[in-house]
């Protein structure tokens, strides 16, 4: 009888092909799309030098040191070496203020006594240019120091010793893979996903309560119990959604090499109560919601979007401000948990983050099991 | 106008739902847009990055030397030293930056040695190569006064390169900051407008569409002495009505937010603009309702088509960031030249034609959009009537 | 009693649609629920399923209580219900085998009830088909099939004949016979007096949510007043002939259109009789005559003094 049900369950869902279509469409075209945004981004060492402007007056003549510097970053011999940091061009003190409010260049530096540098305002490139300036002084200041202490210094050596920048930095990885920002959008997609199984769960309920269809009428009188029958239905919307997100696991780190930190049967255990999250939220949505297709579908949408957005699918910065904000919204939010769990598995050593977690979401389906139960139970209704 | 009268009737029946959309992605856009920092706002740093340092090695003066120079350009935050615990503090922000001092790392400076500190950041985040070179330069500098003047004291040592340290470049700004980020802020939220329009719009047309196009609903229309055409043109022209309220609902907060600023030729020229992106999401919406046959599939074909345009578009990642081939694909979307139009305005100072020349170019993109996309409705349903 | 149904009471809000309703149904019967649209026959039905909450009263099924979980009394119920109730996602065979699935673990014994249904219902050039692609007849048959395949005891069918072409009618209401004849108790609602008539052996007719008679076909006739209609085509009829014919003897009412005078009797042998007697004394030419017995509408007019039929 159960199995009976479930295949009858499976077949009904798996024919309605608009929706398998579009539930399994649509987190693999965000897939690829976030993909092709976010390519880019990783290896954006596509720097191009800065624009800079230098007014060019006696102080700065006088200033070899100065001088020197700029010409190891900028020109041809700087090009050449791949040092090229700085485009330069020597103007006037009023034809830079022009050049800088037409946006010709980033800045310009001139000297009056100490070195000045302005900007309209602040950015990477003027962070560039800063730099630059803060290290030769810097230098600058070393030079006189040892030179006025020492005044016997060997200047080849003092020379070379400036000029020879040391690497002092290991980069020490932190957890199992390097984190990269960029697959919490990744994540926060599956676990969107994983939620839209919610419009399985809403039409299981659809199609086994009385007052909500006919079929759901017709099967109140079969003499099975309704909690057995609808069990059956469950655990079909549960299978067809986790085959939607088994394709899409596949496809994101097989077709775009995302990275899961390759746990299989953490990742399957996580997809598996995600789904299961997902499809009990849409009983509890259409269980509670008693009429009305457009408005279960509305809030479905319309909550799952928020957790989503909250959950850094659209702003991944968004994640951290809720995190040190109101982290209880970030345990409220089951899009958040799902993609957290990811995170962990990926980021972590240890498994407390990820079954942390996976107890939260396991107090959600159980929540939402319950209220689903307690308003299916009542299996006679004053009005049809 | 019968046909128009009814549209109403089936909106207003839909009036809840619609309006979780226009509310859900109204907020949307306002947290956005307030919690917003642009990119590389952080990196004109002296604003201190938050790390944790960690030394293995013994209290020497070198290592003091350090923490001190740390404390004064960055804010130290205690973390222990667990594996956890740190890849906490990294994951929730708490801190940017970590950095170990490993045992007998003062000891390999002063013989003239490189030994190398540990750093784990998050790889791509600005603050790691912020404090990569500074932390480089202290002991560089270190390694100068080492090897120049081998007979200097420690402590004497770690003074000279905190001095020589301290010096920095004075800036003059000439932009406010406020207002710079303001500008952002106003550019992202119209930006992300198009997100909210666009799926506002998918979500609601597509509801109204679906209940005019069921299959016994349709056969009884066409059997009405209404000409189909004017049937067509009736809810064509409810879309719009929907449309332009959806609109001006959504324009409504940036009244609220920006105040007098709207009024500004900037403010308006967003305005313009993202009317004029409405009507082509308009017309794409109602192509996709006469696609459409059930409600589940709509979800799906909204968020593909607005959340998807949006990203490649550059609406959530800054457009400079995405590759030319992926500008390229994005150039079919009408988000794609509304985003471009807003940077465009959002960088305007001075209001001239020339000037003005590329947003009214993109405007005419958008609508040509617009266009094209009314036509294959109109040839779609044609064609359905036909082999119906 | 198969079903016995005491004092049922169900509000909506202010409305009563159940007004201390009874009824009973005997083994073997072919029970029929008439009433015009609106009296609270499916509202009745779905009591007794216990779909629906009721405010008093009680049902017993097989002399058991009925309620959502009484399993054992479900197994032995089909169930036909007003909406059709099949998934638009499972074609003829899969909606019957699903449905008979739910009584019927054994599946070669499903297999051949799944397959006797529908020949019983005349689908088999259909069995592969989908409910959008069957016409409103062949949809009203499928679902019929999907209520009885697991051959029940008891089979309710609750207007099953609504909005369907004369063919599938016929050979829906042959079939309730045969089902009848192999042995199942049917309950039977409609609003078309003349299915009524032609198939059930005991009717109650109800009304604004009570049931107002009960009885035979015959009982039920012989309850009212009105014996026979008689039909008399006259061309001309003087003045004061009508009144006279209203002062015969066991005449009801007497009116005259169209050339046709009507003339409704209470049970009496010699009324016809009587009637063109006094009409030849009156030298009033008689063209055809018409004589009916009472139809149920006549009961239900009589009762409720309004026609059962929808008016059109």
């Amino acid at each position: 009888m159960f199995l009976h049900n479930y295949i009858y369950r499976l077949k009904c869902l798996i024919r309605d092909k608009e929706t398998v279509f579009w539930t399994m469409i649509f987190p693999l075209v965000l897939a690829t799309l976030f993909y092709m945004a976010f390519s880019n981004i990783a290896n954006f060492e596509g720097f191009s030098p800065v624009k800079v402007g230098i007014v060019d007056n006696q102080e700065l003549q006088e200033n070899t040191n100065f001088l020197r510097a700029l010409a190891s970053v900028s020109g041809e011999t700087a090009a050449a070496d791949d040092r090229e940091l700085f485009i330069i061009s020597y103007v006037s003190r009023a034809e830079a203020e022009a050049l800088l409010q037409s946006n010709k260049i980033s800045g310009y530096i001139y000297i009056e006594e100490d070195i000045n540098l302005v900007v309209k305002h602040t950015g990477i490139n003027q962070s560039i240019i800063k730099g630059f300036l803060d290290d030769f002084k810097q230098t600058t200041s070393t030079v006189m120091t040892i030179v006025s202490r020492n005044p016997m210094v060997d200047q080849g050596l003092l020379i070379n010793t400036i000029a020879e920048r040391r690497e002092y930095l290991k980069e020490q990885p932190i957890g199992m893979e390097n984190p990269d920002p960029m697959v919490v959008y990744f994540y926060s997609l599956i676990a969107m996903a994983c939620l839209y199984g919610g419009f399985w769960g809403m039409k299981e309920v659809t199609a086994i309560q009385a007052n909500q269809s006919p079929q759901g009428a017709r099967i109140s009188l079969a003499p099975a119990h309704k909690m057995k029958l609808f069990l059956a239905s469950m655990l079909a919307a549960t299978t067809i959604q986790m085959g939607i997100i088994s394709v899409l696991l596949l496809y994101m780190s097989f077709v775009l090499k995302i990275s899961f930190g390759g746990r299989l049967s953490y990742i399957i255990l996580i997809c598996l109560v995600g789904t299961i999250t997902g499809v009990t939220f849409g009983t509890f949505i259409s269980s509670v919601v008693k009429r009305g297709e457009g408005l279960k579908i509305g809030i479905l949408i319309g909550v799952t979007q928020i957790l989503s957005f909250l959950a850094g699918m659209m702003y991944d910065k968004m994640k951290y401000i809720v995190n040190t904000k109101a982290p209880i919204l970030g345990i409220l939010n089951p899009i958040n948990l799902i993609a957290d769990s990811f995170y962990a598995l990926y980021y972590y050593d240890s498994y407390n983050k990820f079954f942390t977690n996976i107890a939260y979401l396991c107090g959600f389906i159980i929540g939402f099991s319950i209220i689903t139960y307690m308003v299916l139970r009542r299996q006679k209704y004053g009005s049809i | 106008m019968v046909a128009y009268k009814a549209f109403f009737k089936v909106i207003s029946k839909n009036l809840t739902v619609l309006m979780i959309y226009v509310v859900v992605f109204i907020s949307l856009a306002m947290a956005l847009a307030n919690t917003y920092s642009p990119a590389g706002e952080a990196s004109f740093i002296d604003a201190k990055v938050n790390i944790v340092f960690i030394n293995y090695d013994e209290e020497t003066e070198i290592v003091r030397g350090l923490r001190g120079y740390l404390e004064k350009n960055a804010n130290i935050v205690d973390i222990s030293d667990e594996t956890e615990k740190l890849q906490d503090a990294l994951f929730f922000k708490e801190a940017e930056y970590i950095v170990k001092v490993p045992k007998g790392f003062s000891e390999g400076i002063l013989m003239g040695e490189t030994p190398q500190l540990e750093s784990t950041a998050i790889p791509t985040s600005p603050s790691r190569v912020y404090m990569d070179n500074m932390l480089n330069k202290y002991m560089n500098t270190v390694k100068a006064y080492i090897t120049t003047m081998g007979d200097i004291s420690h402590a004497e040592l770690v003074r000279l390169v905190a001095t020589d340290l301290e010096e920095k470049i004075p800036v003059d700004l000439i932009d406010s900051q406020l207002e710079l980020a303001n500008n952002q802020k106003r550019a992202y939220y119209f930006n992300f407008m198009s997100y909210s329009i666009f799926a506002v719009l998918i979500l609601g047309v597509c509801t109204v569409m679906i209940v005019f196009n069921k299959p016994d609903l349709k056969k009884r229309n066409l059997c009405t002495p209404v000409k189909i055409k004017h049937m067509n043109l009736q809810l064509v022209l409810g879309n719009i009505s929907f449309a332009l309220l959806t609109w001006l609902v959504m324009v409504l907060p940036s009244f609220i937010l920006y105040g007098g600023f709207m009024f500004t030729t900037k403010g308006l020229l967003y305005l313009v603009n993202s009317l004029i992106f409405t009507i082509a999401a308009l017309s794409i919406s109602y192509l996709v309702g006469n696609i459409l046959k059930s409600r589940n599939a709509m979800s799906g074909a909204a968020n593909v088509i607005a959340l998807g345009s949006s990203f490649i578009s550059g609406v959530f990642v800054p457009q400079e960031f995405l590759g030319s081939t992926v500008q390229k694909i994005a150039s079919f979307t009408p988000t794609y030249w509304y985003v471009k139009s807003n940077n465009i305005i959002s960088g305007m100072e001075s209001f001239t034609a020339e000037g003005l020349r590329p947003v009214f170019l993109n405007m005419l993109v958008i609508l040509g959009f617009a266009v094209a996309m009314l036509s294959m409705a109109m040839v779609l349903i044609k064609q359905r009537r036909v082999s119906n | 009693m198969v079903i016995t149904v005491k004092n049922l009471v169900k509000r909506y809000d202010d409305l009563i649609a159940l007004d201390h309703f009874n009824f009973e149904v005997k083994e073997g019967e072919i029970f029929g629920l008439l009433g015009p649209n609106g009296s609270g026959k499916t509202t009745a039905i779905n009591c007794i399923l216990s779909l629906l909450k009721y405010d008093k009263g009680t049902i017993e099924i097989y002399g058991k209580p009925m309620s959502p979980d009484a399993y054992d009394l479900k197994r032995n119920i089909g169930i036909i219900m007003q909406n059709v109730a099949v998934f638009e996602e499972l074609n003829v065979y899969e909606n019957i085998d699903y449905f008979c699935g739910m009584y019927i673990t054994d599946k070669k014994l499903r297999r051949q009830l799944v397959e006797e249904a529908i020949d019983f219902v005349g689908l088999r050039d259909f069995r592969k088909f989908y409910p959008k692609k069957l016409s409103g007849g062949l949809l009203r048959r499928l679902n019929i099939a999907c209520g009885i395949a697991h051959k029940p005891k008891l089979i309710i069918l609750d207007e099953p004949t609504v909005a369907v072409d004369p063919q599938s009618r016929n050979n829906i209401l042959e079939g309730i016979q045969r089902l009848n004849k192999e042995g199942a108790t049917i309950v039977y609602t409609s609003h078309y007096m003349e299915e009524v008539e032609e198939i059930c052996t005991r009717i109650a007719i109800m009304d604004k949510g009570r049931i107002i008679a009960t009885g035979t076909n015959d009982e039920l006739k012989g309850m009212i007043n009105s014996g026979e209609k008689l039909t008399v085509e006259v061309l001309k009829l003087e003045h004061g002939i009508l009144e006279g014919v209203r002062g015969l003897p066991n005449v009801v009412s007497a009116e005259f259109y169209d050339n046709l005078l009507i003339v409704k009797s209470t049970k009496g042998k010699n009324n016809l009789v009587a009637l063109l007697d006094y009409l030849k004394t009156k030298n009033i030419s008689v063209g055809k005559i018409y004589s009916e017995p009472p139809t149920l509408n006549d009961v239900f007019l009589e009762i409720t003094g309004k026609e059962l039929r929808d008016q059109l």
